[in-house]
């Protein structure tokens, strides 16, 4: 039995191999298309590109031509930065490191034939493809909520328009309005986001509309540098913000978007705009890859390749891996690891072993950041941390104000190591 | 003792020549160390790490460029870091991962840089 499944694997190789070896005359080195031009992505294919000086063919397939980073977008709602600030094309990818990109959608994965089809009916080769969609919304999560609400109550966590519609209802709330944030339950795309993002509202709205009110309804109890957030908010912006947690019902909410109303544990509101910040899985395609368990797809912590199909990588917040919290930090460095990874297996390069870093800072009030940081290591089960920190309370307004400046310089460093 | 270790700290960050060679008496590394040859093909992948904030056109905002220093600099600070003589938490966690060999090499590839 094995033997003959052995030799049918034998002779069909035997054959695409000679049916094949006109194409791969063609072109002649090995493939590797990105699907996701985000913060893996971006990196994974720079990277390659980078440093196979020319040996990989990269194919980065992504429908926008702008990508607008999430990190600093809740910067752009406080007022801190202009959307221009945020904004990155892919033009250097493509003309100082020769990466192809592809302005589509992938909308199917053949791992059998090893193929990606394209939304605008191509279809691309890969010997290795990797995948960094980002993250796509849990259908039904927030009861009342569903894509068609987007307008009425944006979720901002894909940035561009979603955030630029944010910004501009928070700005015509009446005096002394309501602003209400469904938190979001664990696993999702960075941890202290949603509390950075209020405290960025805070602060726009001391200035705008001091009298106007927030509340937070958590399905969790507790959250990412939920200290260093409380102090923040009770320093600078008291009596303005009421974060409800999980043991206070701020799990049990449904939303109504044409009413505009909230409600939490039985109690409705009416409120004046609504960030609703659904659950998260892995962006879609990884579902059709058939990589997915659950909402994730679960990799190797040695190289991010999917524990399905390992041709397939899968980067940043879709992929399943361990300790690493979902960030453009974490995706960045995870790219890194992949691109050595694949280099390897396709030329032959010098493979390490896997080190990954993290560090997310946030934006309390002016020139007040605050920071969590992590170093973690491969083992067969998982990315495993070894060490971290994180910011103190009642840290001095020098330290704080460094701490901003570092997560000035991140910024211009990471979408750099991005887009070249 | 800890304003000794402040003053530790600003003296690696603002030292005068004087101040610098007070402050090396504090903090030395053993010849040994500092004899390693790093392995410059192991300091590019290890560096990748490290330009997600050390940009790679050696620009200064917010956090100091480092192409180009001289490799003695490097391996110091990273063991002063590493040992928490110099103060930032990122660089301390950074470095502290970090072995003798890891900091020769990411030290050699950092000063073949421009
Ligand atoms: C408000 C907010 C603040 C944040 N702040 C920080 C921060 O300060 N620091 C930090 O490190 N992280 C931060 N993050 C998290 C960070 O943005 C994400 O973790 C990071 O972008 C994940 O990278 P990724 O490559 O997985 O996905 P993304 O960066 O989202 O990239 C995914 C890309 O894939 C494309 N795509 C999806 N499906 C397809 C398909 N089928 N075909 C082709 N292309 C496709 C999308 O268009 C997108 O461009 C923040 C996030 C939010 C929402
Ligand atoms: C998360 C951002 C970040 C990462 C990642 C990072 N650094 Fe740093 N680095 C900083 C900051 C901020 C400083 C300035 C710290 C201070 O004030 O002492 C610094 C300082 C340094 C210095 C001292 C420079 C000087 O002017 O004295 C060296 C050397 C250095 N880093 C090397 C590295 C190496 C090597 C790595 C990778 C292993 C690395 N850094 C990773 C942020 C980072």
């Amino acid at each position: 039995m094995s033997i003959n499944r052995r030799s049918f694997i034998q002779t069909a190789a035997a054959v695409t191999a000679s049916l094949a070896t006109p194409m791969v005359m063609a072109s002649g080195k090995p493939r590797v298309v990105v699907v996701g031009g985000g913060a893996g992505g971006a990196t994974v294919a720079r990277y390659i590109a980078k440093d196979s000086k020319g040996a990989i063919d990269v194919t980065l397939v992504e429908p926008s031509r702008t990508y607008y980073t999430c990190f600093f977008s809740n910067l752009y709602l406080g007022g801190f930065r202009d959307l221009g600030s945020i904004a990155h094309s892919y033009g250097n990818l493509a003309s100082e490191y020769g990466i192809n990109v592809v302005h589509d959608w992938a909308v199917d994965i053949d791992g059998g034939s090893k193929t990606v089809s394209l939304a605008g009916g191509g279809t691309l080769n890969y010997d290795r493809l990797v995948l960094s969609p980002g993250i796509d919304f849990v259908d039904g999560a927030v009861d009342g909520w569903d894509l068609n609400a987007q307008n009425k109550m944006p979720h901002a966590y894909k940035a561009g328009s979603q955030t630029e519609l944010l910004k501009a209802q928070l700005a015509s709330m009446p005096e002394g309005g309501v602003f209400a944030m469904v938190a979001p339950p664990n696993p999702y795309r960075c941890p202290p986001g949603p509390y950075e993002r209020i405290s960025m509202i805070a602060h726009m709205l001391k200035k705008s509309n001091p009298t106007a009110k927030i509340i937070v309804a958590d399905p969790k109890p507790k959250f990412s540098k939920m200290g260093l957030f409380q102090e923040g908010w009770a320093n600078h912006y008291d009596g303005m913000v009421d974060w409800i947690g999980s043991e206070f019902g701020g799990g049990n909410v449904s939303v109504n978007p044409e009413a505009m109303t909230v409600s939490i544990d039985g109690e409705e509101t009416k409120v004046d705009a609504c960030n609703v910040i659904p659950a998260m899985k892995a962006g879609r395609i990884c579902e059709m890859a058939g990589i997915t368990d659950g909402n994730w797809a679960p990799v190797s912590a040695h190289d991010m390749s999917s524990k399905v199909d390992s041709n397939i990588h899968v980067l940043g917040d879709a992929s399943a891996q361990g300790d690493m919290p979902k960030s453009g930090f974490s995706a960045n460095s995870q790219a890194k690891v992949a691109a050595m990874a694949i280099r390897g297996a396709l030329t032959g390069s010098k493979v390490f072993p896997a080190k990954f870093s993290n560090t997310c800072w946030s934006l309390v009030d002016t020139n007040n950041g605050v920071k969590v940081g992590a170093t973690y290591k491969a083992t067969d089960e998982k990315i495993a941390k070894v060490d971290g920190f994180i910011s103190k309370t009642g840290e001095t307004a020098d330290v704080r104000k460094a701490t901003y400046e570092e997560s000035v310089g991140w910024y211009a460093g990471i979408t750099a190591d991005m887009f070249g | 003792m800890s304003l000794q270790s402040n003053l530790i700290a600003s003296v690696f960050l603002f030292g005068t020549a004087l101040n610098a060679e007070q402050a090396i008496e504090k903090f030395t590394l053993s010849p040994s160390i500092l004899e390693i040859q790093g392995d410059l093909a192991y300091g590019e992948y290890l560096a990748s790490d490290c330009q997600t904030c050390h940009r790679a056109d050696n620009s200064n905002q917010g956090i100091p460029g480092i192409n180009g220093r001289e490799i003695t600099e490097i391996v110091y600070a990273l063991h002063e870091y590493k040992n928490k003589y110099r103060k930032n938490q990122v660089m301390q966690m950074m470095a502290g991962g970090l072995g003798d060999e890891e900091i020769a090499a990411l030290a050699s590839y950092f000063a073949s840089l421009q």
